[in-house]
């Protein structure tokens, strides 16, 4: 069992693992060689005690033969008795001698070993106290080290809500951005449309003028024909100025006669005269209508306005270019969106995943409580072992007792840790010996 | 209008994280620190379309809550998953017994988990 928990012990990674191992080394009961070094010992002291009294037997046997002759005669009993009793006497000198001497060395080996096992006991409790105390250090360090990874794991998880936040908020404002872009769009196209027709407007003028001067030109030449109309006009008048002339002068010659075709010649002359002045009249006003349409067909010289015109042309283009580059430019920003979309989409899967992982925390958590709580019961067990007096007489077995518990201690320990899951952070996707690591029923 | 997931573990940790990852999948998230909490919660009005638990809490441990909660009104075919580091068959055929809906072990990637809720929450 205490190999068992020595190789325990060395296949776990924990500090101070070389003072565990010394403290496993330290339950392990006195070495056999001590032992049959002390029985040799034993049997050189018997074989020497009974090779001595042998020794000294046949020595005295050989001086006191004739002593035993004395006595036999003296007791009046055969020699042979008498030595027979020298020699019983004797053999159980020897033996007496041989049982003390074998005494003596027993209690001396038993005092020594007991002496030494104190010191051992001693040695022994000293080690499971200091063991105890690192138990309590190593206990103290498991605590922190959970407290540490929690608190760490917390910051953690805020980090990661705060980055999904800002993702989140990314594309809240990109969605926004997006409708306003699109309201914008449709402000833009109708201002564009509006601008085109100006612009289809603007184009078409020149045509327009053109016709407007050339119904005015036609006019003008119909104009320039009712001159002539008052040339006759005055020419008549003149001839009918002289034809009234000639009309009175013979009306003279007439005398009384002709008093009264006089008359009407004067009421021609008058009448000639007022056509010649009607007809200066037309032909100032046509004279003053064609130099104003004259000058209004020079004004609207299409030559001259030419610039305008394709500065107008230039203005609607631009305005055309203008609305491709928005297309543009809102194909590109949809593709900008559905970008960012999808790889905002892969953030929160990963951010998620991530968010799994720390699961992690948690399981290294409880396997750092369930040894830390092992930990905590060994020190008891220990505490418990250095308490006890050697004077008190503890019971022989209390060591064992010690190594029983604890051999119970690694069962429980070891058992604790199998029916809990063991991650592999390599594949997460293995199953454990129990059952699958996801299961429906 | 997000499905509501009711989270049950002692371990703060294990909380946030679950309460992150399930509302980046888009659920709402009620949490409790054990089964007395939880009850609590479910008596005064919480109406989860799944519970997730832990095994191993203090004061109400996650098999007694499962028949606990089963045995409230309304909560008898609301599925309730075990998420714990707990991999004993014995376990797992207690919880099973006890009306709980599927057993999943520590860790479990966000991914998978958002799967199976897929799988035992028609809808969501």
């Amino acid at each position: 069992m205490l190999e068992r928990l020595s190789r325990w012990l060395a296949s776990r990674r924990l500090p101070k693992l070389d003072r565990l191992r010394e403290i496993a080394a330290a339950l392990q009961p006195p070495a056999e060689a001590t032992r049959s070094q002390h029985f040799r010992r034993l049997q050189f002291i018997t074989a020497g005690a009974i090779g001595l009294g042998t020794l000294l037997l046949s020595g005295v046997v050989y001086l006191g033969y004739p002593w035993s002759q004395h006595l036999a005669r003296m007791l009046s009993i055969s020699d042979a008795l008498a030595l027979a009793v020298l020699v019983g006497a004797l053999l159980l000198l020897t033996l007496a001698l041989t049982t003390v001497l074998l005494f003596r060395a027993s209690f001396g080996i038993l005092n020594r070993e007991q002496e030494g096992l104190s010191h051992q006991f001693d040695d022994a409790q000293r080690t499971l106290s200091a063991s105890a105390h690192i138990d309590d250090a190593l206990q103290d360090q498991l605590q922190l080290a959970v407290s540490d990874s929690e608190s760490s794991t917390l910051t953690l998880i805020t980090r990661v809500n705060d980055l999904n936040s800002s993702a989140r908020k990314l594309l809240d404002y990109l969605q926004h951005s997006d409708t306003n872009a699109s309201d914008m769009a449709s402000d833009i196209r109708e201002g564009v449309d509006e601008m085109n027709k100006i612009a289809s407007f603007v184009q078409q003028l020149p045509d327009k003028i053109r016709q407007n001067n050339q119904a005015v030109e036609s006019i003008f030449t119909e104009v320039k024909h009712l001159e002539g109309l008052a040339g006759s006009i005055k020419s008549i008048s003149q001839q009918t100025n002289m034809l009234s002339i000639n009309a009175a002068i013979e009306a003279a010659r007439a005398g009384e006669a002709g008093r009264g075709f006089a008359v009407v010649a004067a009421e021609v002359r008058r009448l000639a005269t007022r056509s010649s002045e009607a007809a200066h009249t037309i032909e100032s006003g046509l004279d003053h209508a064609l130099s104003a349409v004259q000058k209004s067909l020079n004004e609207s010289d299409l030559a001259n306005a030419s610039h305008e015109l394709e500065q107008a042309n230039q203005v609607a283009e631009a305005f055309e270019k203008l609305q491709h580059s928005y297309e543009d430019m809102r194909q590109f920003y949809k593709t900008l969106f559905a970008v960012v979309t999808r790889h905002n989409t892969e953030l929160a899967e990963q951010i998620a995943d991530m968010l799994g992982l720390l699961q992690y925390q948690d399981v290294e958590s409880q396997r750092l409580t369930r040894i830390n709580n092992t930990l905590m019961q060994r020190q008891a067990l220990y505490t418990a072992v250095t308490q006890i007096s050697v004077d008190d007489n503890p019971e022989p077995d209390r060591l064992q007792q010690l190594t029983d518990a604890l051999q119970q201690l690694l069962q429980e320990y070891l058992e604790s840790e199998a029916r809990h899951s063991h991650p592999d952070h390599a594949s997460a996707e293995t199953e454990v010996d129990t059952g699958p690591r996801i299961e429906l029923f | 209008m997000p499905k509501t997931i009711l989270v049950v573990d002692d371990a703060a940790t294990m909380v946030m994280s679950l309460k992150a990852s399930l509302e980046i999948a888009g659920f709402k998230v009620e949490t409790a620190n054990d089964g007395v909490q939880a009850i609590d919660k479910l008596k005064s009005g919480v109406k989860p379309d799944l519970i997730i638990t832990d095994i191993n809490m203090p004061n109400m441990g996650g098999i007694e809550f499962i028949g606990k909660a089963r045995a409230l009104p309304g909560m008898r075919f609301i599925p309730i998953l075990a998420l714990t580091t707990e991999s004993q068959q014995a376990k797992r055929d207690e919880a099973k017994k006890l009306g709980a809906t599927g057993w999943l072990l520590k860790p479990t990637s966000g991914s998978d988990l958002v799967k199976v809720i897929k799988q035992v929450l028609p809808g969501a």
